[in-house]
């Protein structure tokens, strides 16, 4: 195929007129390539302090739900509090991460917990979000070996927990978050999650839950 | 590629506006989509600033085209993915099919991805003996129905939820699914259940590309469903169907796209999910595939970079140009007759498959703008329609009546003082013969007008001959 490579980059330059570019004309372009110069950001996230109830409202929006505790040791019974109210069944897939695996499951005692990948009949996980964005309401989440890509995905709702200190105001804010703590590199895969799984394709009426969660509900955890 | 039906734009069009059910359909088209741009691009004040910074990062990039995609290169197989360069489509099914053909692949599930009807690829795969499984819903709904798409974000919305109804209940009768359902929400809870297992038993998952990262290797695809996740994350090989005019240079760049790119498309602020794929799995990750394909394609457009249509390369595929189109409301997609329709695919089409097949389309508009008005990536796509015109009247494409008659006015029109002359003595005669009723309802030479409607009769005189006359100011 590296017949095909030199053929479309030839023809690339010869519509542009011109050769490869030398070593002294790629620099500027090398120091642009590496990115974290945001361009416009929007002024609705200027405020700092607003950034909660911007978040809140914006997943509210789009048909998401929020709910807030004030430490890790909440997150069990917030799950409860979600899956009871709407009489949901009780298993629980959780995402194998440490701050997960170290809280006060038995005393939720509705909630049938496994720690793990999701597969195709499991219909709750919870998640941890790497940074909420407060511009659109958006969750960024990233793979790992604490997070399966199909946690997001598969079940018929997601819960996603987000610590509040990990709360931004626009993507550019959590992509330099993302760069702080990853380096240049990326995982196999970073989502950005705005509201549950939708569809128009049947007459354009909007309905929930196309092929991924129908409900999407984020729990913030303070930091106390 | 398939058969561009595109030279039979007239005979389709006349089609499309006696059918019933299309026009029940498309009928939605300005509630459903133009008000729904319309309140999210009115919520975002910087929305016409991005829009200019969109067109100019997309500009960078294809004065340095080379560069980026040379860079994208390195970075994704540093990451342990595979690019594969193809000049045609013919290349890029067939790096395609060598692909699945290795694995011993018989099902692959398929997110949307224009490039993929561009090179007409789930017909070559199922004549290969490979089935492919669309999973976007609205493609799901044309496959099944045997169709192509007709509109490149919404590719089932030429069809009523009765004639889906009908479709699904046919269709999936063999899954045991023998109710016909009578509301959206139920047959979208059909597919989900019909497609669930699939997603499981395909062998490769193939996606399409909304942009691509230079800074990291990742590819970006943005979707609502969460189909296309779903066909990329479960399945050994992902293979990504995409072009090269996609590249986005970092991440801060792609972030002022994706602002424009959901208001502009379906009126969401983000749509619900936007993924950077980087790759394949890597040793301590619980999911992805083992394998990560890149299928990159020219088909073209690197020789669109010369001039007159290089601006149309920085289309992100958002669709607001063909639900704002009047024509396209009135005809639907299908009626272009390739795979893209609407503005893009009359400016697109002509360049990828040849003007002499798709020469009616850039003539099928009444530049009323609207198109270049609301393009998030500021096209200028009347501009480029009118040069198309002017190709096919020099290249002698056109029918010779047209030519004679358009190079009879430009002679005509050059010539101000006989001009004046025959348009005064035309006004003066059509004044006279319609003052009593006001209108025409047949005219010598106008059957395509008045065939629809009646000809407003003139008042007897040309806006010039009133101007000189003193005639003004009111």
């Amino acid at each position: 195929m590296s017949e095909a490579r030199d053929a479309i980059l030839a023809s690339i330059r010869r519509s542009l007129g011109r050769g490869s570019l030398s070593a002294a004309e790629a620099k500027p372009l090398d120091e642009r390539l590496v990115g974290g110069k945001p361009h416009i950001i929007p002024r609705r996230v200027e405020d700092t302090a607003a950034w909660p109830d911007l978040f809140r409202a914006k997943v509210e929006s789009i048909a998401g739900t929020v709910d807030e505790v004030a430490d890790v040791s909440e997150i069990p019974a917030a799950i409860e509090r979600f899956l009871g109210r709407r009489n949901e069944p009780n298993g629980v897939v959780v995402s194998p991460d440490p701050v997960f695996e170290g809280l006060p499951w038995g005393d939720a005692s509705t909630l049938d917990v496994c720690f793990g990948a999701p597969g195709g009949k499991d219909e709750v996980t919870v998640t941890k979000a790497f940074a909420g964005i407060a511009e659109t309401g958006t969750i960024m989440v990233a793979t790992g070996p604490d997070h399966a890509a199909t946690a997001s995905f598969l079940p018929e709702a997601n819960i996603v927990v987000l610590f509040k200190s990990r709360l931004v105001g626009a993507m550019e804010q959590a992509w330099a978050r993302f760069r702080a703590e990853h380096g240049a590199g990326m995982p196999r895969a970073v989502h950005m999650v705005t509201g549950p799984s939708r569809t128009a394709d049947i007459a354009q009426q909007l309905e929930l839950g196309a092929h991924g969660p129908r409900r999407l509900h984020i729990i913030i955890v303070g930091d106390g | 590629m398939y058969e561009p039906m595109s030279h039979a734009f007239k005979e389709s069009a006349h089609a499309a506006l006696a059918d019933p059910d299309l026009q029940q359909a498309m009928a939605k088209l300005k509630t459903g989509f133009q008000t729904k741009r319309r309140v999210a691009v009115d919520g975002l004040p910087e929305f016409d600033a991005l829009r200019d910074r969109a067109r100019e990062i997309k500009d960078h990039v294809f004065l340095n085209l080379d560069y980026y995609l040379e860079r994208f290169e390195a970075k994704l197989t540093e990451q342990g993915g595979n690019l594969h360069w193809c000049q045609t489509g013919e290349d890029a099914r067939q790096a395609v099919l060598d692909i699945c053909r290795k694995a011993n692949a018989r099902t692959v599930t398929k997110g949307k991805s224009m490039v993929a009807e561009e090179i007409g690829l789930n017909d070559f795969l199922t004549a290969n003996g490979i089935e492919p499984v669309e999973t976007d819903l609205g493609e799901y709904i044309v496959q099944l129905a045997e169709e192509p798409p007709s509109h490149i974000l919404a590719p089932a919305v030429h069809k009523t939820q009765d004639q889906i109804a009908d479709l699904f209940l046919e269709k999936h009768t063999k899954f045991g699914k023998t109710q016909r359902r009578d509301n959206s929400r139920a047959l979208v809870d059909e597919a989900r259940q019909v497609l669930r297992q699939r997603f499981f038993d395909a062998d490769v998952g193939i996606t399409g590309a909304n942009f691509l990262l230079a800074e990291t290797g990742s590819i970006v695809v943005v979707t609502n469903e969460g189909n296309g996740d779903l066909t990329q994350s479960l399945p050994r090989i992902h293979i990504v169907v995409t072009s090269i005019e996609k590249i986005v240079p970092n991440r801060e760049d792609v972030s002022v796209i994706l602002r424009v790119l959901g208001r502009s498309a379906t009126g969401q602020e983000m749509s619900a999910y936007t993924t950077f794929a980087t790759g394949p799995r890597r040793s301590d990750e619980i999911d992805g595939p083992d394998e990560f394909h890149v299928i990159l394609l020219d088909n073209g457009r690197s020789k669109m970079l010369e001039g007159a249509f290089r601006d149309v390369l920085r289309c992100i595929r958002c669709g607001a140009c063909m639900n704002h189109c009047p024509v396209y409301a009135a005809v639907g997609g299908h009626t272009y007759g390739w795979v893209y329709p609407g503005p893009i695919g009359a400016v697109l089409t002509p360049a990828l498959i040849g003007v002499k097949e798709a020469g009616h389309l850039p003539n099928a508009t009444p530049f009323c703008g609207r198109c270049e008005e609301v393009c998030p990536m500021r096209i200028p796509l009347p501009r480029m329609m009118r040069e198309w015109r002017r190709r096919e009247f020099e290249g002698k494409m056109s029918p010779p009546a047209v030519r004679y008659g358009l190079k009879l006015w430009g002679w005509a029109a050059r010539r101000p003082a006989f001009y004046r002359l025959g348009t005064g003595l035309a006004m003066n005669l059509l004044g006279r013969l319609g003052r009593r009723k006001g209108r025409f309802r047949s005219l010598p030479l106008a059957g395509g007008w008045t065939g629809g409607r009646d000809f407003p009769a003139p008042e007897g005189k040309t806006f010039m001959a009133r101007w000189s006359a003193g005639e003004r100011g009111r």
